[in-house]
């Protein structure tokens, strides 16, 4: 086991900010921790470093008890923060470098482990550059560049995906799977459903500092206890209709969005009625376009058990 | 390590708007202001200074005699009496700076000439039973004033060196001058006997202080106290909690304390290369600050590393966000310059109400120490007080460094 976490306890006075928080995460892959704005994923991950104590528990990372001296540790261990952690003063070349130098002391390796981690988030004509003169996403880049330059076994990554253009994104989530596929340990927290969807083998959802479920995506999303949604594009349909595919057998519930025109009807658990709810609207001549089948999402999971959104904007 | 860690830190100081408009260039800004500002209205007080007038009567042997005189010759000039005045009989000094004109006459002349105020001081010097008796008398109302401890320091010096010398013994008593007011003797005698204490140099404060001169040194010791958001720097930079990219350090693999002197190396190097180019600067303009080149940049270094040591430690003691680290930053050393005297008369008497009511504080207080140590090099006769300025700076010092090696080893969330 890369990083355990036992019964983590971290009070700041009345509040609870992590409320007995058990992790386990295994050689070789990505571990999501999920959760809304505020739920304690930062502090588990400086409790993990310990960057700050905790009133309970214990954490163990590659089998040894972590501390704040164990520079040992320290050395396998990448961090890439939710804040952009680099110097404006220096370019994207020098910051690389100077924190690679605070583990790789042979200047030929690190000068190599530099070149590797430019080309690596594809910055090498950014790299006399100064972060101020770079777009968000290529600072965050720049940021998980910083991270991983020396090469941990373990890569924690924070957010690093807030506040970035689709392109800088895709670009950030292929270099983890990659670092993934090079036998890295990453741990990543995020708000975003769909990122851990993508690039999670396992994960655990938080809420108020407490784990929530955990497991596979699919082991959490067979948790749901809705079944699939079916949405379909349709300019015309009587209040009887919608009544009547309302009743059908299988479905949980039916609604027309008129102002966009969308039907939407949701189905029971393992109760796919599509074929009977497409024979309704032919039999009724109800023509209809962009027909999609979603599957409950980690959201949904995350409404049933807490009644809100993962992310307040969903 | 060190050279990279030194290497970087360096260039982000000095490529930092923070680190070079505000820990380099304001600073040494501000030296040249005051440079400006007290250039034509300060003088070198030592070289304007009045030897003090002291008549003395010797009896003994003509050798004991001879001594006396050859060490009086070193630190003032003879002089003879007309119309009832002590003059010099040679204007030339040699060069040397000269604390006392003195004058031998006999022991009735002497007596006249003290109670008429004629003189500052009368010395009895009897060397008549192998036992060299000084007897120093010092006007009750002189007795404030920074003439008599010149004459003491001066005697007490000769005490020193024939002690050395010698290898004999030299009775040096104090006495208030008798015949006048009696209730002054006790205070008096105790006051002179402290010299070197707190007391008698706030007096010395109120009686003779020439505010341009402190003004000037106050605002040289402020400038010092200012590099105490140098200190701040250096912690903060390295705290977890302050900022990502400190965050980012605190993970690695280097530790705390080799990080942190690193910094302190990076950062303390360019403020007190801009502390000795500020002295310069002065020395160039022939302001009134003393020529004791060694003693002013060992004065300057060491108030330079108690104000960087200071920020350190209170960064280092407290959590702190960065508008609060800005406010102490700038609160600190207006406050030690409030307290040490660089706003005005106001200013000056509180500094003086300090020294008599809160002496810690001014021992706190680095604008204090280093104005005291810089007053004390140009207008003092003998190292005495200022050695005791820089022990106080020293254990200043090392009591920072304690509390900044404890502060940096505490979790701060």
């Amino acid at each position: 086991m890369i990083v355990e976490m036992k019964d983590i306890v971290k009070r700041y006075k009345e509040v609870v900010a992590l409320d007995y928080l058990n992790l386990e995460v295994k050689e070789g892959e990505i571990y999501g921790l999920l959760g809304p704005n505020g739920c304690g994923k930062t502090t588990a991950i400086n409790c993990m470093l310990s960057l700050i104590s905790f009133d309970n528990g214990g954490v163990k990372l590659f089998g040894e008890k972590m501390s704040r001296t164990n520079n040992r540790l320290k050395e396998k261990i990448g961090l890439v923060m939710q804040d952009i952690g680099v110097y404006d003063e220096l370019t994207v070349r020098e910051n690389i470098d100077y924190f690679c130098g605070l583990y790789i002391k042979d200047k030929k390796t690190r000068k190599a482990y530099v070149e590797e981690a430019i080309e690596f988030v594809g910055m090498k004509k950014f790299e006399k550059y100064k972060p101020k003169k770079l777009s968000g996403g290529l600072r965050r880049r720049l940021n998980l560049a910083c991270g991983i330059a020396h090469k941990p076994e373990l890569i924690i990554l924070d957010e690093p995906t807030v506040a970035v253009d689709p392109q800088s994104r895709y670009h950030i989530l292929e270099n983890i799977k990659e670092l993934a596929r090079n036998g890295k340990t990453v741990v990543y927290t995020t708000h975003y459903m769909e990122e851990v969807e993508e690039i999670c083998d396992r994960l655990t959802i938080m809420d108020k500092g407490k784990t929530l479920v955990m497991g596979t995506v699919d082991e959490i999303t067979e948790m749901s206890l809705k079944g699939e949604i079916v949405e379909a594009k349709i300019y015309d349909i009587s209040d009887a209709l919608i009544k009547e595919i309302g009743n059908t057998e299988g479905v949980d519930s039916c609604e027309y969005d008129a102002v966009n025109s969308i039907l939407k009807v949701g189905f029971n658990k393992g109760a796919s009625r599509l074929i009977e709810l497409l024979r309704i609207l032919n039999e009724n001549n109800i023509s209809f376009v962009d027909l999609t089948v979603k599957k409950p999402s980690l959201n949904d999971v995350f409404l049933e058990i807490t009644g809100k959104e993962l992310r307040d904007n969903v | 390590m060190f050279k990279h860690l030194f290497s970087y830190i360096s260039k982000i100081h000095v490529k930092s708007k923070d680190g070079f408009l505000f820990s380099l260039l304001l600073p040494f800004a501000l030296g040249l202001v005051f440079l400006f500002a007290f250039e034509g209205l300060v003088i070198d007080e030592s070289k304007s200074f009045d030897p003090v007038k002291v008549a003395i009567s010797i009896q003994g042997n003509a050798l004991e005699q001879k001594e006396v005189m050859n060490f009086l010759n070193e630190v003032g000039i003879e002089g003879k009496l007309e119309n009832d005045e002590i003059v010099q009989v040679n204007t030339d000094t040699d060069g040397k700076e000269k604390y006392i004109l003195y004058y031998f006459g006999e022991e009735s002349t002497v007596q006249k000439l003290l109670k008429e105020g004629k003189i500052d001081s009368k010395v009895d010097i009897d060397n008549r039973d192998n036992q060299m008796d000084i007897s120093l008398y010092i006007h009750p109302l002189k007795a404030s004033d920074i003439n008599s401890q010149v004459v003491y320091q001066v005697f007490n010096s000769f005490n020193s060196s024939y002690h050395t010398t010698k290898d004999a013994t030299v009775r040096l008593t104090v006495q208030a001058f008798q015949g006048r007011d009696l209730n002054f003797v006790e205070p008096l005698v105790n006051r002179v006997r402290a010299l070197g204490s707190e007391d008698v140099y706030i007096n010395e404060y109120k009686e003779r202080i020439n505010p341009e001169v402190h003004y000037f040194f106050v605002s040289l010791a402020y400038i010092c106290l200012y590099f105490m958001s140098v200190g701040i720097q250096i912690i903060r930079k390295n705290e977890g909690y302050s900022s990502a990219t400190s965050k980012r350090l605190m993970i690695s693999p280097v530790g705390m304390g080799k990080r942190v002197f690193t910094s302190f190396i990076s950062l303390s190097i360019p403020a007190l290369a801009l502390m000795y180019l500020l002295l310069f600067f002065y020395w160039k303009s022939d302001i009134g600050l003393s020529r004791d080149y060694g003693s002013v940049i060992l004065l300057i270094s060491l108030g330079t590393l108690v104000s960087i040591f200071l920020g350190m430690a209170v960064a280092s003691l407290f959590k702190m966000t960065d508008d609060r680290a800005d406010g102490i930053s700038m609160a600190i050393p207006i406050v030690g310059a409030l307290t040490g005297g660089l706003m005005g008369v106001a200013s000056l008497q509180l500094k003086i109400w300090i020294g008599e009511k809160i002496p810690f504080f001014n021992i706190i207080n680095p604008v204090a120490l280093v104005t005291d140590g810089l007053y004390q090099l140009s207008l003092y006769p003998t190292y005495n007080q200022f050695y005791q300025t820089i022990s106080y700076l020293t254990v200043y010092l090392i009591i920072l460094v304690v509390l900044t090696a404890v502060g940096i080893r505490r979790v701060k969330e």
